[in-house]
């Protein structure tokens, strides 16, 4: 109820947004528009933290990571194995496979000997391991940028859009799918985690792993479902956002996402999967519209942007704390 | 369990917070705060009430006292030193406000020998090997000290000696470019330090070389502050110079005095002088600039979207962009899928590498016939200025199968660096350097600009190479070559 609440406010204030900016040159609208289809890449990163979040407590600053090594692996056996031409879909599988490989390994060697430390050891470890990885993307794929192609082209080769023109921006086929592909997660992980024995066995584990062990549910073997599965959800996010960003860099999922997808995440509820999907969408909006007033909006003959430097973070921080003020729990979030 | 799980929403968010900040770049001013020296370039001056103006459009910028400081001083004590005996001083009362340094005084005795010995002259250099304008470090590697392996394998020295090149990144962060200068003054013992991309960088460790009485020798880049710093020289030509010879090219060349231009940088204050060098230049050219935006160093996705909608909603036809080239490529890619092309224009070192034009040629032809000012010709027609680069890549690293750019950028600096040695003499000193430097007329590299030093300007070279971007062969093209004007 409450999901549907917050979620239909959101929606109807936006459409609010693009009714007044309706037919108005240089309106908001499209920005809208850039918000929705920005806030689903935001959301896609949130939903792999929420996910190790709900099932292990631990806000993991390695998310990013597994998302650029699988587009760094991506990219090779794309366009850097000549001798053997390897199918898009086969490159993206080997790609998944190896951010879900180097979850598995960052489970089983930092976070399960940690596992009952404090859980902000378990974060710092989080971090280092972070720096681990873009260390390793350094050393092995050099720091000048890379292109890495799409799974979607955005034009044919004549030069014609494939994507669809809302409001006069143009969302290419690429960034359409980011949406869809947030949404059916969202959707599948909400039901995961709610209908299904192993959701739930995996939710007890994070609320008592002594009380689960006793009931004879298998601690470790959850949590490297909960890792593994983030690994997953990062190298998705990696491999469907980087083709869109321009470049392909070390420790690029970490700087240019991560922070607005923990934003995100904490937006939305750090518990709430649909929370997730809502915070990113909430936060791809605040930074477009922030960006289109700083633009729009004068304050005695001065553009906002020349006055408040840095406006879309000023204004994702005052959204933030506000609603954290008034809801704690952040917008869907409740306890497990 | 619900206190416990606030407890670490908290420590994340605060965590977060950090993060943000930190990414969020510089605000204005920061670097004038920072550089505490009371250097204004042209176009800038403290008026009456003592705000920093800047004289053009009126606009203050801050009080002087915070942005310059009242107690700050350039020089002075060199650390590290191993001889340091009198020399040219560089204390705060040699520097003459808006004018620049006036000249050091003819040098005295030993002087400071800080990293030459009978055999080996040692330099630092530091270079964005990661962050926003990331280098190939394997080039780097192999670039920086070609040159000098060249000439030795040729029986050439600089009187018996050879350079070694200590080589640092500076992850195009300033605090980290003062860190690894400091780092390379004060350990490794270099006698001069020297940056060729990345304008924030090479101002911070430029003045942190000027606090120890290190020669810097540097990409022009910005002069505030710099044009106070009497250690420092300009390689290349400053951007605040190339904005009015950019003006010059849109109208004379590309017919932008009866288009829509647009003006699209980062928000740092050390492109101000840049921004307003291309104003005045549009200005005299009876140009208008339609569209003018800053960003924050720290943009992305949002960002880049925006301005490509904002730009294409309104028809801008020429942009003047001046950001971090990953920022760029970003604003590449959304143009892309905007099928916007505009007539990209703009200045600077890392914009012209041909890895921008290899991964903004993808996706679409937006980039296609973008035409930058840069201090170095394209890589492809390398052999037209200087053969000996290529025949020095094929006999030293004949794995590289012709080098690359920045290769041929470090091979451009170094050699600079070779030339001003062998005019000083068997005889070297920071302070003789910094004397002997500021005295040079027509240092000729074949490559790069030619440079006239004075004691009063420190920014010998106004010629600039024009380089075109090519979709179809994804490189940058030398269209012009030495150009001081159109």
């Amino acid at each position: 109820m409450r999901t549907a609440i917050v979620s239909g406010a959101t929606v109807a204030l936006l459409a609010v947004i693009l009714l007044l900016g309706a037919g108005e040159d240089g309106g908001p609208n499209a920005y809208v528009v850039i918000g929705v289809a920005t806030g689903a890449i935001y959301g896609l990163v949130a939903i792999g933290l929420v996910l190790i979040y709900k099932g292990s407590r631990v806000f993991n600053f390695a998310q990013g990571e597994f998302g650029t090594m699988a587009a760094f692996v991506l990219y090779i056996l794309v366009e850097q194995v000549r001798s053997v031409d390897i199918p898009y879909w086969a490159a993206v599988i080997a790609a998944l496979a190896v951010a879900v490989g180097i979850g598995l390994v960052m489970e089983r060697f930092i976070v399960r000997p940690l596992m009952d430390r404090p859980k902000i050891t378990l974060l710092v470890a989080t971090i280092a391991f972070a720096l681990l990885l873009v260390g390793i993307e350094l050393l092995l794929f050099h720091p000048e940028a890379k292109a890495l192609p799409p799974a979607l082209l955005a034009q044919t080769a004549e030069g014609e859009f494939l994507g669809v023109t809302i409001f006069g921006y143009n969302m290419e086929p690429q960034n359409i799918l980011i949406v869809g592909v947030l949404a059916a997660l969202a959707g599948v992980l909400g039901y995961f985690f709610s209908r299904t024995d192993l959701g739930l066995a995996i939710l007890a584990t994070s609320q008592d792993a002594f009380a689960t062990r006793v009931v004879g549910i298998g601690v470790e073997r959850m949590s490297r479902v909960i890792w593994g599965t983030a690994a997953f959800l990062g190298g998705v996010a990696g491999i469907l956002y980087i083709p869109i960003s321009g470049a392909l860099t070390p420790g690029g999922m970490t700087t240019g996402i991560l922070i607005p997808g923990f934003t995100a995440a904490v937006l939305g509820g750090m518990t709430s999967l649909p929370g997730a999907f809502l915070g990113g969408i909430v936060v791809g909006c605040v930074q477009s519209l922030a960006n289109w007033a700083g633009f729009n909006w004068h304050l005695g003959g001065d553009a906002l942007q020349s006055i408040i430097p840095g406006l879309p973070d000023v204004a994702l921080i005052a959204v933030l704390l506000t609603v954290l003020m008034i809801r704690p729990q952040g917008l869907l979030g409740s306890e497990a | 369990m619900v206190n416990r799980s606030r407890r670490l929403i908290a420590v994340a968010i605060v965590g977060l917070l950090l993060l943000i900040a930190a990414a969020c770049g510089q605000k204005p001013n920061v670097a004038l705060q920072a550089s505490g020296s009371g250097g204004l370039p042209a176009g800038f001056a403290v008026d009456e009430e003592g705000n920093v103006v800047n004289t053009a459009t009126g606009e203050v910028v801050g009080s002087a006292e915070e942005l310059l400081g009242t107690d700050a001083g350039l020089g002075g004590t060199a650390v590290g030193g191993t001889t340091t005996t009198g020399g040219p001083g560089t204390t705060e009362g040699e520097t003459t406000g808006e004018t620049g340094t006036t000249g050091s005084e003819q040098p005295t005795g030993a002087g400071d020998t800080t990293g030459v010995t009978d055999d080996v002259i040692k330099i630092g250099i530091h270079a964005p090997l990661t962050g926003a304008a990331p280098v190939p470090s394997d080039s780097v590697q192999k670039g920086k000290d070609l040159y000098f392996r060249w000439m030795a394998d040729k029986g050439q020295s600089l009187f018996g000696r050879t350079v070694e090149v200590v080589l640092k990144n500076d992850q195009y962060n300033p605090s980290t470019a003062v860190s690894v200068c400091k780092e390379m003054v004060e350990e490794d013992k270099v006698f001069l330090l020297s940056g060729a991309a990345g304008t924030d960088q090479i101002q911070a460790c430029a003045r942190y070389a000027a606090s120890v009485g290190v020669p810097y020798l540097g990409a022009g880049v910005t002069e505030l502050v710099l044009n106070q710093l009497p250690n420092f020289f300009a390689t290349t030509m400053t951007y605040n110079d190339q904005g009015p010879l950019l003006a010059d090219m849109l109208v004379s060349d590309l017919g932008g005095k009866n288009e829509k231009n647009g003006m699209l940088t980062f928000e740092t204050p050390n492109f101000e002088d840049a921004r307003q060098g291309f104003r005045d230049g549009m200005k005299r050219q009876g140009a208008t600039i339609h569209y003018e935006r800053t960003v924050s160093k720290g943009a992305g996705t949002p960002e880049a979207r925006t301005v490509v909608q904002e730009m294409s909603s309104q028809g801008i036809e020429n942009v003047y962009v001046l950001t971090s080239p990953v920022w760029w490529l970003n604003v590449l890619s959304q143009a892309n899928t905007a099928q916007y092309s505009p007539q990209w224009i703009g200045v600077g070192i890392s914009m012209t590498f041909d890895t921008v034009a290899q991964v903004g040629c993808r996706g679409g032809n937006s980039l296609d016939g973008a035409k930058f000012f840069s201090p170095f010709p394209g890589w492809i027609d390398r052999n037209r200025f200087d053969p000996d680069f290529a025949k020095a890549v094929d006999q030293f690293h004949p794995e590289e199968r012709g080098g690359d750019d920045f290769m041929l950028l470090s091979w451009q600096g170094t050699r600079t660096i070779w030339d001003m040695f062998k005019r000083i003499g068997n005889d070297v000193s920071r302070e003789k350097f910094i004397y002997e430097v500021e005295r040079m007329r027509g240092l000729k590299t074949g490559l790069g600009p030619v440079l006239n030093y004075a004691p009063n300007d420190h920014f010998g070279a106004n010629e600039v190479h024009v380089n075109e971007a090519r979709c179809s062969d994804q490189r940058w093209h030398t269209i012009k070559s030495f150009v001081s004007d159109f």
